[in-house]
């Protein structure tokens, strides 16, 4: 028996993708860009995965750019040696934005104590020199949704030659970006987050507004991405996609309520505990709950000893659980507080609540009992 | 059912074959690295290389691994006490406190809330249990790679519950069954000195980065200015080399060291020499002891004949002073029975 609620770390692979991907590693194996008909077909169907990505996000076909991942997508769009101060990120970004934003002196918009941040927030940092803002869509670590329709608004309307970036590679599985990211120049996603394999994502990018490529060779991806694409993978990744597409009323339903079980079961059979963020902030699938007296490295030890999957904060290259930058910015007081994500997704069901409400509460009631000689 | 053994793994090889022997006793064994220091060192005992190796080893022996962070306990138990020890004149020893603090406090009790019976690491020494029941730390049977010194503070409770598998090895004999095992650290080179200062940077760089250094004077007992040091923090009582004064009639050591004026005094060995060490804060295995006992004053120094009084120690003879700081750990025969810090 094992329990998993890691689902915004990477979920399962859907059968749909691996079903699509199969005769990609066998029968119908090639490079997209040869000229045989084996090659035609390959890129006739990268076209097609282009298309899903296109449907999924609001874009143009031409706008998709496949990539290696969130990182490399988020890397892409944050671009390089842009002056200091022309770049502004949000306080919560995923390490991926952040890290090479605040390695080229980008201004941080800070979070509301909700983990929002406002368009307004934004709108204070952007001057004449501002040439990218980037938001995430949906926080990794608490699921807080940004408004980035609003904000892409507020930073055109002051700057219109200004790029703006959402990491959505948390969002991709819960909204419809068509309509969230309304207005938003660049959008970062991912296929393990919903379904798809691990190592493929997308940037896409409106017309004209490319910034410099990471990769330079063979001039895939319209040399937007240089080298042979993971065709299987992408194949995969817009499989996962499509059903995301499919079942996303159903799956957002079903979810929810596990969802709100899952808390209202916590909050009954442990003292103190808290969810960090309100359910109206947040989409339904990531469930962040902060529970005093205890500290997540334990807590994640036991809770693995029982194979229940979930995740702390991050996790540092060590694999030695780090504070959380996220908490830190919304003012969230961490010490001696173990905060505690419970991811859900497309998998995810009542037998998965059923076992976390089980083993969380007892393992917080043996670390709370915990002495010396315990 | 086995006993749940909680096995410390730094990544090298002492405590990779202290996990295979676990393993192979019956034991159920589970692997922890703890991330301890998060800024440069050299191998030290915490970088994600070595962390990747105790992980590797671990796969190795089908045992599960995982890493506990004890970064801030790390620096606020071993990392800032070395510091302030440097500024009030003093020698710490850092992998002492660490014992003291992290291995033998933190991880020792963060086990027990996990419901392990036991924690276990790759240290050489050995834990005897005496006729009346009671527990002693003992030496290594490997006189060169000993380190019953700096385990000298476990008391009864903690040594009750810990394993040391590798006390009984020599360390040729351990890299050579890591060989015969397969293990990927067979042939790592052994951690040298503290995990948190760089070769190239030294205790130096360390304590300029933290506050910077105090430039002193080196003075004859009698007062005479012979020299200047860069810094005074870095001198230790009984030093002898780096102090560059020449035209002495007899060898120099250094017998003070005053950090509040900024002076170093310099005299031959006789004025380096006292009979008695004073100490504070003991620590025991078993019960408070005063009487013979021999005495040891540095990881890998000679333990030598003398009375443990209640704050001090007599020696049999007289003996170069100790530094401040160091650690003074009582031995009856190959036994520890306690130890203290020197004043």
């Amino acid at each position: 028996m094992s329990a998993y609620l890691d689902h915004a770390a990477s979920s399962p692979l859907r059968p749909e993708a691996l079903d699509a991907m199969l005769p990609w590693f066998s029968e119908q194996h090639a490079n997209p860009t040869a000229s045989h008909r084996r090659g035609r077909r390959a890129r006739q169907a990268l076209d097609e995965a282009r298309g899903v990505l296109a449907e999924a996000t609001g874009f143009t076909r031409g706008e998709v750019v496949f990539t290696g991942g969130g990182t490399e997508s988020d890397n892409l769009a944050i671009g390089r040696n842009r002056p200091s101060g022309s770049i502004i990120v949000g306080a919560t970004e995923h390490p991926a934005v952040l890290e090479p934003a605040v390695r080229q002196g980008a201004h941080i918009a800070p979070v509301n104590s909700r983990g929002v941040v406002t368009a307004d927030a934004v709108a204070a940092l952007v001057t004449e020199a501002t040439e990218v803002v980037s938001v995430m869509a949906v926080n990794n670590e608490t699921g807080v949704e940004q408004p980035i329709a609003a904000i892409a608004a507020a930073v055109h309307e002051q700057a219109p030659d200004a790029l703006v970036h959402s990491d959505a590679v948390q969002a991709l599985p819960w909204l419809d970006l068509t309509t969230a990211a309304e207005g938003v120049d660049m959008l970062s996603v991912t296929g393990h987050k919903l379904g798809g394999p691990q190592g493929v994502g997308a940037v896409v990018v409106r017309d004209g507004k490319m910034p410099e490529p990471l990769l330079v060779g063979g001039g895939q991806e319209r040399d937007r991405r240089a080298g042979t694409q993971n065709v299987a993978g992408i194949i995969g990744f817009a499989a996962a996609v499509q059903a995301s597409i499919d079942d996303r009323t159903e799956r957002l339903a079903r979810i929810d309520r596990l969802a709100t079980r899952l808390l209202d079961g916590l909050v009954d059979q442990i003292d103190g505990l808290a969810p960090t963020v309100d359910r109206s902030v947040r989409v339904p699938g990531i469930v962040h709950v902060c529970i005093p007296g205890i500290t997540s490295e334990p807590l994640l030890f036991l809770l693995d000893e029982q194979s229940l999957a979930c995740s702390a904060a991050s996790s540092c290259a060590s694999g030695a659980q780090g504070a959380s930058h996220v908490l830190d910015a919304m003012g969230v007081d961490a010490v001696n507080t173990a905060p505690l994500r419970l991811s859900l997704g497309w998998s995810t069901t009542d037998a998965d609540i059923d076992d976390a409400l089980r083993l969380i509460p007892a393992a917080v009631d043996q670390l709370r009992s915990g002495g010396r000689h315990g | 059912m086995a006993e749940r053994v909680l096995v410390g793994m730094s990544g090298g090889v002492d405590s990779s074959v202290a996990a295979a022997l676990l393993v192979e006793q019956g034991f159920d064994v589970v692997g922890v690295t703890m991330k301890l220091w998060g800024g440069e060192s050299d191998s030290g005992c915490c970088s994600v290389s070595d962390v990747d190796d105790a992980r590797w080893v671990a796969n190795q022996l089908g045992i599960e691994h995982h890493v506990f962070n004890f970064g801030d306990e790390f620096n606020e138990h071993v990392v800032n006490p070395f510091v302030d020890t440097h500024r009030t004149g003093g020698t710490p020893n850092p992998c002492i406190e660490c014992n003291r603090h992290i291995k033998f406090d933190l991880f020792f009790d963060r086990a027990s809330v996990l419901g392990f019976d036991r924690i276990a690491t790759g240290h050489y020494a050995r834990i005897a249990t005496l006729d009346d029941g009671t527990f002693r730390m003992q030496r290594s049977i490997d006189p060169l790679k000993d380190q019953s010194y700096v385990l000298h503070m476990l008391g009864q409770d903690v040594l009750a519950r810990v394993l040391l598998p590798i006390g009984g090895w020599h360390k040729p004999d351990l890299r050579a069954e890591a060989e015969r095992r397969g293990l990927v650290t067979a042939g790592k080179p052994d951690s040298q000195d503290v995990c948190f200062i760089t070769k190239d940077g030294g205790r130096e760089d360390f304590l300029a980065a933290r506050g910077g250094l105090t430039p002193g004077v080196i003075l004859t007992e009698d007062g005479k200015q012979v020299g200047e040091v860069p810094a005074t923090e870095l001198v230790t009582i009984g030093q002898r080399k780096g102090l560059n004064v020449s035209g002495m009639s007899e060898p120099q050591f250094v017998v003070d060291v005053n950090l509040q004026e900024s002076i170093v005094t310099i005299g031959p060995r006789r004025s380096l020499q006292d009979i008695e060490t004073g100490f504070t804060q003991p620590v025991w295995a078993h019960e408070p002891f005063t009487g013979d006992a021999l005495v040891q004053a540095s990881a890998h120094g000679t333990a030598f004949p003398a009375i443990v009084e209640f704050d001090r120690v007599v020696w049999h003879k007289n003996r170069d002073r100790i530094a401040p700081g160091q650690s003074l750990v009582f031995y009856d025969n190959d036994l520890v029975i306690g130890g203290a810090i020197a004043t």
